[in-house]
């Protein structure tokens, strides 16, 4: 892509940025109950497990500090990585409005990156502060170092793009099937499951433990918070390169999966 | 300019018998048939015609629309148009053509206005500032889109969001239009409106402009050259006027006699289709409605006269029937 072609990239992205926030906005309520929803889960296992370590016990060296600081983080992470490609995208496909989409000089992808900035945009708007309130509400004793605090937010980034191709992907079942908000509950339940907000990764011991490692839902919720407080299941470095390579193959995933649904969407007609 | 040759589409769906036992073996082996939308057709349609497509529901009309918008892929034949493979979907193709349907005219928010619409259209065909705000002004002009042009779309009626619509579709200035159904739902006004701004679009900018409609006006107004689709095979292609003349070699004498008398036997001039309120409609031969207006006219004492053609839907009931012209 030459750099006029990037240009028009970014202009495309941030089009349909503004286009889909002014949409968002008028249907806020519905994101705001969403913002809440997503605070449920995490909140409860920061109280399990500041139950577990009240009166100083530690696990595996984790005080009620540590996990206080990690749940804080996991909040952060699930909030600021907010997706929900299922409930646009998907239903664009069911109602064959996504013909429309086809029919742009462009890739389907730029209208759908739009979308979901716009979600993000509008969810920050209530979420941020709610983050605010929640670290000064549970005052921390022990606060992150700068250093921890950018690689937190590099750590972010990357989380958003696993999370937004992982939920994208799902929704492309959209193609082949009326079932997709199951199959994209399912795939958030492996990130609650396996991604360290049941529990940090690092406390889950045997074969499924390490297997989760190598899985990109730990790049998604568990190595971002982790890097707030010090890294301790993986190092920073392993961490990085099982975000990026699963980036890699999840673009190329969603990538096949999205010629193969076009294939079919263009066999059967919107 | 636009090339179909040979082609045919079909879908393959799934099917089950009814019931119980239909369910459970469908749930084991699913079953699937072949349904042909389009049985093999070839037309070609030269640079700036207008042409009516036209055919009852599920004969292949929109189908055939998808495939050359290229939505859908073709299961057989060649179909090319300004040069390009519709199915292919390159951004060049896409930004010579619309597909504009009367079912779905706007795809944008209902909370957000036409003018945000046109801007994001601005933005996605990288139309130059200057150059756009030029055409949005003859667009908004040619339509009257003005009055409500900045409400948002959830507050206008069917027949401001098809115009509203048609002005997003054409604020790039495309040179194929596709059409389906664009004045379905609604009224007179509104439907003569739409087709006063196709011919006017037509004439300004030599766009090639194929729709489909069950209006038949929008045809007969709008388009010269017709083709009839029927159960995925094509019918008629050609003008309009051989197609009455071919079908239906006849026309209508509709006349009002001074004193409509009940002795007066009017089917030695011809066949009395009906009279209402003292207005009679006699059907005659082509060639004999000289020598029986002359004679109506000696015989009695007629207020008013008038010779038409018999209406259109009765020529492509008429075809239907035949299959074959």
């Amino acid at each position: 892509m030459n750099n006029s072609g990037v240009l028009n990239s970014l202009q495309l992205i941030k089009g349909y940025t503004a286009w889909k926030t002014m949409d968002v906005f008028s249907w806020r309520s519905f994101m705001y109950l969403l913002v809440f929803s997503q605070l449920i889960t995490p909140l409860v296992s920061l109280l399990v497990w500041q139950a577990v370590t009240a009166q100083e016990q530690t696990v595996n060296g984790w005080s009620s500090s540590e996990f206080l600081v990690y749940y804080l983080a996991i909040i952060m992470v699930r909030q600021l990585t907010v997706s929900y490609e299922h409930h646009m995208l998907g239903m664009n496909i069911y109602s064959g409005e996504v013909t429309s989409l086809l029919l742009k000089p462009h890739h389907l992808l730029y209208s759908v990156i739009g979308e979901n900035l716009a979600v993000k945009i509008v969810s920050y708007t209530v979420s941020i502060p709610l983050i605010i309130l929640l670290w000064i509400g549970f005052t921390p004793t022990s606060l992150p170092s700068i250093s921890n605090i950018m690689l937190f937010i590099l750590t972010v980034v990357n989380a958003s793009i696993l999370r937004f191709l992982w939920l994208y992907l799902l929704t492309l079942t959209a193609f082949w099937t009326e079932k997709t908000q199951s199959i994209v509950n399912a795939g958030e339940v492996a990130i609650f499951l396996i991604g360290g907000e049941v529990a940090p990764l690092f406390l889950i011991n045997g074969f499924f433990g390490d297997a989760a490692y190598y899985l990109p839902f730990y790049g998604m919720l568990g190595f971002p918070a982790e890097t707030l407080i010090g890294t301790k299941g993986m190092t920073l470095t392993s961490g990085l390169l099982l975000q990026y390579g699963w980036i890699f193959l999840l673009l190329l995933l969603c990538s096949w999966v999205y010629r193969k649904g076009i294939k079919r969407y263009s066999a059967l007609g919107g | 300019m636009i090339h179909v040759d040979n082609v045919k589409k079909t879908y393959v769906v799934p099917v089950r018998e009814s019931g119980l036992k239909g369910a459970l073996s469908s749930f084991i082996k699913r079953e699937k048939k072949a349904i042909p939308a389009v049985k093999t057709i070839s037309f070609e349609i030269p640079k700036g015609e207008m042409v009516g497509f036209i055919g009852s529901n599920g004969a292949g009309k929109s189908t055939t629309l998808k495939m050359l918008s290229g939505i859908l892929h073709p299961s057989e034949g060649t179909i090319s148009v300004l040069g390009y493979t519709p199915y292919k979907r390159q951004p060049d193709y896409l930004k010579k053509i619309a597909l504009i349907r009367g079912s779905k005219p706007l795809f944008a928010p209902a909370d957000l206005t036409a003018l945000d619409a046109l801007e994001m259209q601005r933005i996605i065909y990288d139309i130059h500032y200057k150059a756009f705000t030029k055409d949005l002004n003859r667009i908004v002009d040619w339509l009257g889109i003005e009055p409500y042009y900045k409400k948002p779309l959830r507050t206008l009626s069917l027949g401001e969001r098809m115009r509203c619509g048609l002005a997003c579709s054409l604020v790039y200035n495309p040179e194929v239009l596709f059409l389906d159904e664009p004045t379905i739902g609604l009224d007179t006004n509104a439907q003569n409106r739409i087709r006063q701004f196709l011919k006017e679009y037509n004439r300004e900018t030599n766009a090639t402009i194929m729709l489909t409609s069950h209006y038949m006006e929008d045809v007969t107004q709008l388009c010269e050259r017709i083709m009839v689709i029927d159960q995925g095979k094509l019918l008629f292609d050609g003008n309009i006027d051989h197609l009455v003349e071919s079908l239906t070699p006849y026309k209508l004498i509709i006349f009002t006699p001074e004193q409509a008398s009940t002795n007066i036997s009017w089917d030695r001039y011809g066949v009395l289709e009906h009279e209402v309120n003292g207005k009679f409609t006699l059907r005659v031969p082509n060639q004999q409605v000289p020598a029986i207006t002359a004679r109506l006219l000696s015989d009695h004492s007629i207020l008013d006269l008038t010779v038409e053609n018999p209406p259109f839907d009765s020529t492509i009931e008429q075809l239907y029937k035949s299959e074959v012209v």
